[in-house]
């Protein structure tokens, strides 16, 4: 019988452990292949070199209608379908606003105004550039994770007018800046005020 | 220990399947020669293309798996009726991948080496508590109470050497750059965890009822904080009813009837519940000159390395999948076991499944994890065993028959119409609410509202639909498998003979055989034809009328060649998808085994106390009437391997007969 408590009190001792130590023993579900946080030095390049990259299919397809060049594909004729210009639409979405979203939400928390002034103009150009290029695009809905997955598409000419206030927003974080480099060397481009 | 070579298979252009569609049937390439006798590279007819042979010797992909494992078991009974036990499972394989392309290869003149390492490894700790009582005569107990920890590991590392120095030296040291390969979402180490708590209850009642009572709670590593804890169970019950009633034995010997009904619930793949960001990915569009590599170095500049938000949409409420199971069922046996009949049918419906589809790129990503929907199963197994004749000399002649039906349904995808997922060539594999699962999805025809394809009159081709449809189910509808066993004295003849009913699919292999024209099917190519149809218009994808209304059969003629090639009718190279899918049905002789039982006095002084000869034949004939008669096509191929994507064949290498001989020996 004193087997008996003996196993009885050793299988309460690992049941007590295995209570407490549980939820520490399956809290293993972060990445650790990737960053689950980004710093606004790295951040920065990634959104000026996706901007520029995803603009390759918008500059191609535009010049071609407008015959500054010729290339041999359906666009020379006139052929355009709704796939036409898929890359450059889901790159500036996946790719560039999202990290520009996340430079202006981070630098604001943290004062860094030189990033979010620099990310509040890129946007404005791009916003601006898409609207141009699509007319009624999806734009304050965006990048909301799973709380939007379907953002509504909202009239270009309102967006225009955003676009003005970000502008002037973006003047006035720049100046909250002291004199001298706005950011770190770490942009490729918009290193000066 | 597994020790695998292959040269290059697959839909690849470099692969061996598709080069031989370049050669002529009445070329036979056994004995001439393909190195070039000054530096050895590929000798072939057609330009960027390798010969078979020269691809088997200097492009090989090597595998070498190698498995690690142990159980230790631990278990007393410190009660008569109580048992005590505890298992600690160890299991874990590496397996070691090399890919050659060949220095001088027609398809990549510099050549490569890829190099794929994977470490995977699961440990699993079962502790379980049994308790088995008689409670009264009649009424037996068996309880368990057990609990379950289980932790899994992939580890993997994958690099790529570009631009092999010396020939056919495989390491990757000597290739003048290696460059790690980016796995998809950068996933090289992956590791989870769950534990779990469980009862499994069992009363038997005078050996003819029996009732089972099972319940499990998981707590999966998974899954996010609010959900990862789930419980599922079940019940099931059995009843002899022949025993029960006292019934008269003389034609139904043997009859029983179950039930059960059971929920079963399942976690998630790791990682995929919290955002994260990538480092120097490759930014852009999908090919040159509109993606840019990093780290990024403008000419002259500093080098940036960056970090990007992923495109993969996480889902911090995801939830486990669930899987609820109604089986019924009844196994009766006639005239003292000669006939014996197994009758299951089962209702399975899922619930919540979790799933990756494409997102709105508009939503900052360009795919998201969701849990969707449902889907259903119902079936019937039907198992029939007949024994007609058993003699006293020896002779016995037993039959086994097994039919196996399942219809799936895609019931709700949580309020989307459709989504895509897998599949190979340009097409894929598509779930639509109300309609089975997994069909494939493709190019079709366009047809008018009778079904007649349209033809496009200035071709002679048929016109295109304009979506992506579903041109293909791959399900089939009924699986038959029949087994003859024949025993004569020490003798056994075994003939397992397989009928697959039904089921679809888009095999590219036939449509490069066609319109590549190797084989006899090809024989009338001198002679025009006329694609069956009628013409439509080009524009709006309706059927042309003549002066007095009537639809106009197709009228214009194709050669052969024309028909099975670029965009054509098909089954074709370039075609529309929908022409080379195919009815799959097939009759196969599975297996034939001879076997003779050792006589015992044969054996008088040697250590083995049985010992069992066969000699077996697997796959030795196959029809699979609905495909081209002479390319003897065997649809027993997935190019996807056995996941959710199924009825692919994209150049797949053909099923192979297989003879064997078995000696089985016991002491």
């Amino acid at each position: 019988m004193m087997t008996v408590k003996n196993i009885v009190y050793t299988l309460g001792l690992a049941g007590l452990l295995s209570v407490t130590g549980c939820s520490k023993f399956v809290d293993i579900n972060t990445d650790p292949n990737n960053p689950t946080e980004a710093e606004l030095p790295l951040l920065l390049p990634a959104t000026e070199v996706s901007l520029v990259a995803n603009m390759y299919q918008m500059n191609s397809g535009a010049s071609t209608f407008v015959q500054h060049v010729v290339f041999s594909g359906a666009l020379s004729r006139y052929q355009q379908q709704g796939t036409t210009f898929d890359d450059s639409w889901t790159g500036f979405y996946s790719q560039t606003l999202n990290d520009l979203e996340a430079i202006i939400t981070k630098g604001t928390a943290e004062q860094q105004w030189g990033y979010v002034a620099i990310a509040k103009l890129e946007k404005a150009y791009l916003v601006s550039l898409m609207v141009d290029m699509w007319g009624d695009i999806p734009y304050s809905q965006t990048q909301q994770g799973q709380a939007n997955t379907s953002p509504a598409f909202e009239d270009g000419q309102e967006i225009y007018e955003k676009v003005l206030t970000m502008i002037d927003e973006a003047i006035a974080d720049a100046g909250k800046t002291n004199a001298g480099p706005m950011v770190p060397a770490t942009s490729v481009s918009y290193i000066r005020r | 220990m597994i020790r695998q070579k292959t040269p290059p298979i697959g839909g690849t252009t470099s692969s061996i399947m598709s080069t031989l569609m370049y050669v002529p049937t009445s070329y036979d390439l056994t004995n001439y020669p393909f190195e070039n006798p000054i530096d050895g590279s590929n000798v072939y007819d057609y330009t960027g293309i390798d010969n078979p042979y020269w691809s088997v010797k200097h492009s090989p992909s090597t595998s070498s798996v190698d498995r690690y494992y142990g159980n230790l078991v631990l278990g007393f009974d410190p009660l008569p009726w109580l048992n005590i036990q505890n298992t600690v499972g160890f299991n874990a394989y590496t397996d070691r991948r090399m890919s050659v392309r060949g220095k001088g290869a027609s398809s990549y003149p510099n050549g490569s080496i890829t190099s794929d390492n994977i470490y995977r490894q699961e440990l699993d700790n079962t502790l379980l508590l049994t308790v088995t009582r008689a409670l009264n005569p009649d009424l037996s107990l068996r309880a368990i109470v057990g609990n379950n920890v289980n932790q899994r590991i992939t580890d993997r590392k994958a690099f790529y050497g570009d631009n092999i120095i010396v020939a056919d030296l495989v390491d990757m040291n000597n290739t003048s750059s290696v460059t790690p390969i980016q796995l998809i979402n950068n996933r090289n180490v992956l590791k989870q965890r769950y534990y779990a708590f469980f009862t499994d209850i069992t009363l038997d009642y005078k050996n003819f009822a029996s009732l089972n009572l099972v319940g499990r709670n998981d707590v999966s590593s998974t899954l996010p904080a609010n959900n990862r804890s789930y419980f599922y169970g079940g019940v099931n019950g059995s009843l002899v009813f022949t025993e029960a009633f006292h019934l008269s034995k003389d034609i139904l010997n043997f009859g029983k009837v179950r039930a059960g009904y059971t929920r079963v619930g399942n976690e998630a793949s790791p990682y995929q519940t919290e955002s994260f960001y990538q480092t120097n990915p490759v930014l852009g569009g999908g090919g040159t000159p509109s993606n840019v590599g990093l780290p990024f170095t403008p000419a002259g500049g500093m080098t940036y390395n960056v970090v990007t938000q992923a495109n993969l949409l996480t889902n911090a409420n995801l939830k486990p999948e669930f899987i609820t199971e109604l089986e019924l069922g009844t196994e009766l046996q006639f005239f003292n076991n000669r006939i014996g009949i197994d009758f299951t049918y089962y209702n399975k419906r899922s619930t919540s499944q979790i799933f990756e589809v494409t997102a709105a790129p508009s939503s900052g990503f360009t795919t998201q994890i969701l849990n969707l929907g449902e889907a259903t199963n119902k079936g019937v197994e039907i198992g029939l065993n007949l024994s007609p004749i058993q003699t006293h000399n020896g002779f016995n002649w037993d039959i086994s028959a097994n039919f196996t039906r399942n219809r799936n349904m895609i019931k709700d995808l949580g309020g989307f119409q459709r989504f895509s997922y897998g599949g190979a060539n340009g097409t894929s594999s598509v779930h639509i609410v109300g309609q089975p699962y997994g069909q494939i999805q493709g190019t079709a025809y366009a047809r008018d509202e009778e079904g007649n394809v349209l033809i496009d009159p200035n071709t002679g081709k048929p016109l295109v639909s304009g979506s992506l449809k579903a041109i293909g189910n791959p399900n089939p509808d009924f699986i038959l498998g029949i087994t003859n066993n024949f025993k004569f004295r020490n003798f056994t003849l075994n003939v397992l003979f397989d009928w697959k009913q039904g089921g679809q699919m888009f095999s590219r292999t036939v449509a490069e055989m066609l319109s590549r024209g190797v084989t006899r099917d090809m024989e009338n190519r001198e002679v025009t034809i006329v694609s069956p149809g009628v013409l439509g218009d080009i524009n709006t994808l309706t059927a042309l009328r003549d002066e007095r209304g009537n639809k106009i059969p197709n009228n214009v003629a194709l050669s052969w060649e024309d028909h099975f090639f670029s965009g054509s009718m098909g089954p074709g190279n370039g075609g529309i998808n929908e022409g080379s899918v195919f009815d799959a049905t097939v009759f196969r002789l599975r297996e034939i085994s001879l076997g003779y039982e050792i006589p015992k006095s044969f054996l008088g002084k040697t250590p083995f106390g049985s010992a069992f000869i066969s000699i077996t034949g697997r796959n030795l004939w196959y029809n699979a009437p609905n495909f081209p008669k002479y390319t003897n096509f065997d649809p027993e191929v997935s190019s996807l391997g056995a996941g959710n994507s199924q009825g692919y064949d994209n150049l797949t290498v053909p099923t192979t007969k297989r003879y064997g001989v078995n000696l089985r020996c016991s002491f």
